[in-house]
C-alpha cells in the first residue's frame, strides 16, 4: 500500500515519513535542526543517510526527499543515487504496548506540564530495528498527538526529546500533525501505543488550545515542573473501551528526582496512594470509532486515515483526587472540570531517579584504588619495618622483639636494634604519647644530648629539667664540638686527652663499625671495658627513622659488640663520661682511635660527623641520611678507594 | 598510490577528537556503505562548519579522497590550515577490571578475531568533562579497515554505544597523538597469535 502521508510542506513532515527508515538518533538530530531552523542541513544529514544506505523508499517519500534535497542544495543527488522506488505495503516495523514500569513513562510523566500542554501522549516499544545502524531494540517510541494552533510540531519534538534526554532516556518523539493522515508507521505504532499523558478531556483536543488557567499556574509555580491536575486527572473511562493505563504501573518505581524532591508532594502522594491504585493496565486501544482493540491486536487493520482523536490516556493524577472531590463511586460520563492543577502527588517509593542506561558508562573508578593505597601512607613508613628485621636480625634479638609487640607497630626503629633495647629511653615509647607524630618534637626532649643544640630550638622551649639528666652539662660540651666538626680534624687528639664530643660519634657509624671492627686489629687488641652504665642516650631518635631497606641492613647481631667494647681508660674517658656513651659509642671510640693510632687521616670521621652534624634533624633528613648511612659502612671501611 | 577510501579512512581516523562522535562515526558508516559520493559532499561542509583545520598530509588525503568523489574544489579550498595537533584535550582511561568486558566488548572481539589483517584488540574509555564515559575501541592492522570499522560500530551501536568510537589503526607507524593517547590509556583485549610469536 502506497503511503498515503502528504508531506512535503514542511521539512517535520518529511520526517516523520521517513520514520523507520533511518535510524532514530539521525532522526531526532534532523528533527533538532529544523526545530533551530537549519532545515537543509537536516535535509543535507538525512539524505545523505539514505543515499549512503541505498534506501529504497516509496514513490511520495522519495520525490519529496529529492525535493527537499534540491531546495537544500545540497551537494547530493538522490534522485540518481537512490534506487529506484519501491511501493510498500504497510510497514515491517511491529511495535509493542510498553511495560507498566516503563522508565520512558514516568520521564514522560516528570516532564514540565507545559511541554506537553494539551497534548495526548502515547508510548509504544517498536521491537524491530530502523536503519542501516539500528540502535537496540525495543526501541521506545513516544507518540504526541499535539493540538491543532499549538507550537509548532518541529519545534514539540525537539523540547520534549532534549527534555527526555536530559532525563537519560533515550527515546523518538513522533509528533503528530492534527490535520496530517498518518503514515502506516505511525498507524501501528499506535495501534499498540499506550497513552501515557491525556489532554485536558476526551473531547478531539487537537482543536483546542492549552487551557490558560493551569498555564498561569505553572508560569507563576517557582518550579517549572508542577503539572496541573487537570492533565493528570484519571479521564473519564465510562465512555471508553479500556480503562485507563494505570497510573501507578506506568509510574511505577521510577520518577525523576525533580518530583521526588518535592516533599508535599510526596506526602499528599503517600497520603493518596492506595487510593490511586487501579487495576488495569492497558490491554486495549480504542480506535477513531471507540472500539475496542486489544493491545495485541496490532495485526489488525488499522484506521490510518485519521488520527485517533479520542484515544483514551492515562492521567498523572488519576482516580484518587477524583473520588475525593466526587465521592459517587461511579465516575462521570465525561471527566469533571477541573478548577485549578494542583501539585502532582509523589509516591514515597518513586523518589529514585530515572535512568535508563543504554550504554555501560559505570565503569570501576580508579580513584578508590589509589584511595586504598591512601590510607598506607600513615603506616608506609612502618609497614616494611616488621618483616625486615625479623628476617635478619638473629634469633635471639627477634625473639626480644617479640615481647614488645605493641611497641614494634607503633615505634618499628628499636626493632631493629637490639642495643635499643637496654636503654631507659628506649621503654618511654611505649608512651602513648610519644607517637610517631611526636616524634620529631619528643624525641630531642627526652634526649639529653641532642636537645641543647637543637638549632629547630625545640628543646629549648620545654622545660630542660623535665627530662634531662643530672650529666647534661657533659653533654653540652661534647655535642656542641661534634657538631662543629672540629674534633675529627685537630691533629692533636694524639696526644690530648680523649675528648668528650667524641663520644657522640656512633650516631650513624655505630652499627657500621660494628661489622668492620671483627676485622680490626686495633680494636681487637683493645679488651672490651664493662659498661658502667646501661643507659645509652638518644638511642630512641632512630625511632624517628622511617622504614627504608637500607634500615635493615644496619641491624647486626649483638655478638661482636660484647667482644670489642673497648675500656674507659683506652678512650681516655672519665668514668662519668664514659657512662654516658653506649656500646656502639665506645666501639665507635675505640674505631677512631685505632685510626688516628695508625697515622691515618680521619677523613672517615669526618665523613661521619657531617652526618652527625645533621643529628638533630634526623627526624627530617632520615629518609636520605639514613639510606646512605647505610651504605656508608662499606665506604668508611674504605675511606682512599672513595678519596681516589 | 593511495586509493580514496584508504585515503578517506585514514583521514577520518585522524579527524578523531576533531569531529563530533556523532558525525564522525556516521561518515565512516557512511564510508564503509560505499557513500563515496555521500562522503564527497558532506566532509567537506563538515570541516568547513566545526572550524576543522587540516594540516598538509591531511588535506592531501582528503583531496585525494573525496577529490575524487565529486567533492566542490571551492569547498576543499575554504577548509582551514592547522598545524599538527599534539595538543589531546581529553584523557582515557584503561579498565581492566572484568566488568568492562561485557557483551559489547565480546562481541566486537568475535568480530575482530574473524578480520584479516587484525594484529590488536584494545579497548578504553574517554573522559571529558561534564560527559559520561565513552568507549573506545582501537584495533590494530586490518584489511579494508574501513570496512572493519563500520562493522563494529554497528556491533556497538546495537548495544546501545549511541556514538561509537572505533579506531582502526595500521598495525605500524606512529599514530596521531589522540590515538596515541588512546592506546595508552587502554588495554589489549586481544592479540593476534601470529603477531605475538613475532614478537
Amino acid at each position: 500500500m502506497e503511503d498515503g502521508t502528504s508531506f512535503g510542506e514542511t521539512t517535520h513532515e518529511l520526517l516523520l515519513a521517513l520514520a523507520g527508515r533511518v535510524d532514530d538518533d539521525l532522526l531526532g538530530r534532523a528533527r533538532e535542526l529544523v526545530a533551530v531552523g537549519e532545515d537543509a542541513r537536516a535535509v543535507e544529514l538525512v539524505t545523505a543517510s539514505l543515499v549512503a544506505g541505498r534506501a529504497v523508499l516509496p514513490e511520495r517519500v522519495r520525490s519529496a526527499l529529492v525535493a527537499a534535497a534540491r531546495a537544500a542544495r545540497t551537494d547530493l543527488d538522490p534522485g540518481a543515487a537512490l534506487p529506484k522506488a519501491d511501493p510498500e505495503d504497510g510497514t515491517e516495523h511491529r511495535f509493542a504496548a510498553p511495560a507498566d514500569d516503563d522508565p520512558v513513562a514516568g520521564a514522560l510523566l516528570a516532564l514540565p506540564a507545559r511541554a506537553l500542554a494539551g497534548c495526548h501522549v502515547l508510548l509504544a516499544r517498536r521491537r524491530t530495528p530502523a536503519g542501516s545502524a539500528p540502535g537496540p531494540v525495543p526501541h521506545p517510541v513516544v507518540l504526541v498527538q499535539a493540538p491543532a494552533g499549538g507550537r509548532p510540531t518541529e519545534v514539540l519534538a525537539y523540547q520534549i526529546a532534549v527534555a527526555l534526554e536530559r532525563a537519560d532516556v533515550h527515546a523518538s518523539v513522533e509528533v503528530l500533525s492534527p490535520d496530517g493522515a498518518l503514515s502506516e508507521y505511525h498507524a501501528a505504532a499506535l495501534r499498540s501505543a499506550a497513552p501515557v499523558i491525556s489532554a485536558d478531556d476526551a473531547e478531539p483536543a487537537f482543536a483546542e488550545v492549552p487551557r490558560p488557567a493551569p498555564r498561569r499556574e505553572r508560569e507563576t509555580r517557582p518550579e517549572p515542573e508542577e503539572q496541573p491536575a487537570a492533565r493528570r486527572q484519571v479521564p473519564d473511562t465510562a465512555g471508553l473501551l479500556r480503562p485507563p493505563v494505570q497510573s501507578d504501573a506506568l509510574l511505577g518505581d521510577v520518577l525523576p528526582s525533580v518530583r521526588a524532591e518535592r516533599e508535599p508532594e510526596a506526602q499528599e502522594a503517600d497520603r493518596r496512594g492506595p487510593e490511586r491504585r487501579e487495576p488495569a493496565r492497558p490491554v486495549a486501544v480504542p480506535d477513531a470509532t471507540g472500539e475496542a482493540r486489544g493491545a495485541d491486536d496490532s495485526d489488525d487493520p488499522a484506521t490510518t486515515s485519521a488520527m485517533p482523536a479520542s484515544i483514551p490516556a492515562a492521567s498523572r493524577r488519576p482516580a484518587p483526587e477524583r473520588e475525593q472531590a466526587e465521592p459517587t463511586p461511579e465516575p462521570p460520563a465525561r471527566p469533571a472540570p477541573r478548577p485549578a492543577p494542583r501539585p502532582v502527588p509523589t509516591p514515597a517509593r518513586i523518589r529514585r531517579p530515572t535512568v535508563t542506561p543504554i550504554s555501560r558508562t559505570s565503569v570501576p573508578n580508579p580513584i578508590p584504588l589509589v584511595r586504598r593505597g591512601g590510607p598506607a601512607s600513615i603506616v608506609r613508613p612502618m609497614a616494611p619495618i616488621e618483616p625486615e628485621p625479623e628476617a635478619e636480625l638473629p634469633v635471639d634479638a627477634a625473639a626480644a622483639e617479640v615481647t614488645e609487640p605493641p611497641a614494634r607497630e607503633s615505634v618499628p626503629a628499636p626493632d631493629r636494634r637490639p642495643a635499643d633495647a637496654e636503654t631507659p629511653a628506649f621503654h618511654s615509647l611505649s608512651d602513648p604519647l610519644n607517637g610517631p607524630l611526636n616524634e620529631p618534637l619528643l624525641a630531642p626532649l627526652l634526649d639529653p644530648t641532642v636537645h641543647e643544640d637543637d638549632p629547630l630550638a625545640v628543646g629549648g622551649r620545654l622545660p630542660a629539667e623535665d627530662v634531662a639528666p643530672p650529666a647534661r652539662a657533659d653533654h653540652d660540651d661534647w655535642s656542641a664540638d661534634w657538631l662543629s666538626g672540629t674534633w675529627a680534624m685537630a691533629p692533636s687528639v694524639l696526644d690530648g686527652p680523649p675528648r668528650e664530643r667524641d663520644q657522640a660519634g656512633d650516631e650513624v657509624a655505630d652499627t657500621d663499625f660494628e661489622a668492620e671492627e671483627a676485622d680490626d686489629p686495633v680494636a681487637e687488641a683493645e679488651p672490651p671495658a664493662p659498661r658502667p652504665a646501661p643507659g645509652r642516650p638518644a638511642r630512641h631518635r632512630y625511632t624517628d627513622e622511617p622504614a627504608s631497606p637500607e634500615p635493615v641492613a644496619e641491624a647486626e647481631p649483638e655478638r661482636p659488640r660484647l667482644e670489642l667494647e673497648p675500656s674507659g681508660e683506652a678512650l681516655g674517658l672519665r668514668p662519668e663520661s664514659l657512662s654516658r656513651l653506649s656500646d656502639a659509642d665506645r666501639q665507635l671510640l675505640a674505631r677512631l682511635q685505632a685510626e688516628l693510632l695508625e697515622g691515618r687521616r680521619p677523613r672517615v670521621s669526618r665523613r661521619a660527623g657531617i652526618g652527625n652534624g645533621v643529628g638533630p634533624h634526623r627526624p627530617g633528613n632520615n629518609g636520605v641520611g639514613n639510606n646512605g648511612a647505610g651504605n656508608n659502612g662499606s665506604h668508611r671501611s674504605d675511606p682512599p678507594d672513595l678519596a681516589g | 598510490m593511495t586509493s580514496p577510501d584508504v585515503a578517506c579512512h585514514d583521514l577520518l581516523v585522524r579527524l578523531a577528537g576533531r569531529l563530533p562522535d556523532e558525525l564522525l562515526w556516521r561518515m565512516r558508516d557512511w564510508l564503509a556503505d560505499g557513500g563515496r559520493s555521500v562522503l564527497g559532499a558532506t566532509l567537506p561542509r563538515e570541516l568547513l562548519r566545526h572550524r576543522v583545520g587540516l594540516t598538509d598530509a591531511e588535506r592531501d588525503l582528503l583531496e585525494t579522497a573525496v577529490g575524487e568523489w565529486g567533492a566542490s574544489h571551492r569547498l576543499l579550498d575554504a577548509v582551514l590550515p592547522a598545524l599538527d595537533p599534539d595538543e589531546v584535550t581529553v584523557t582515557f582511561r584503561a579498565d581492566s577490571s572484568a566488568a568492562d568486558i561485557d557483551a559489547a566488548a565480546l562481541s566486537v572481539l568475535a568480530v575482530v578475531r574473524g578480520h584479516p589483517g587484525c594484529v590488536e584488540l584494545r579497548q578504553g574509555w574517554r573522559q571529558a568533562a561534564g560527559t559520561p564515559g565513552q568507549r573506545v575501541v582501537l584495533v590494530l592492522g586490518a584489511e579494508r579497515p574501513w570496512v572493519l570499522a563500520g562493522t563494529l560500530q554497528r556491533v556497538l551501536r546495537a548495544h546501545g554505544d549511541r556514538t561509537p568510537c572505533v579506531e582502526v589503526l595500521p598495525p605500524h607507524g606512529k599514530p596521531p597523538a589522540y590515538h596515541r593517547a588512546a592506546i595508552i590509556g587502554s588495554t589489549p583485549l586481544w592479540r593476534s597469535a601470529a603477531a605475538l610469536a613475532d614478537a
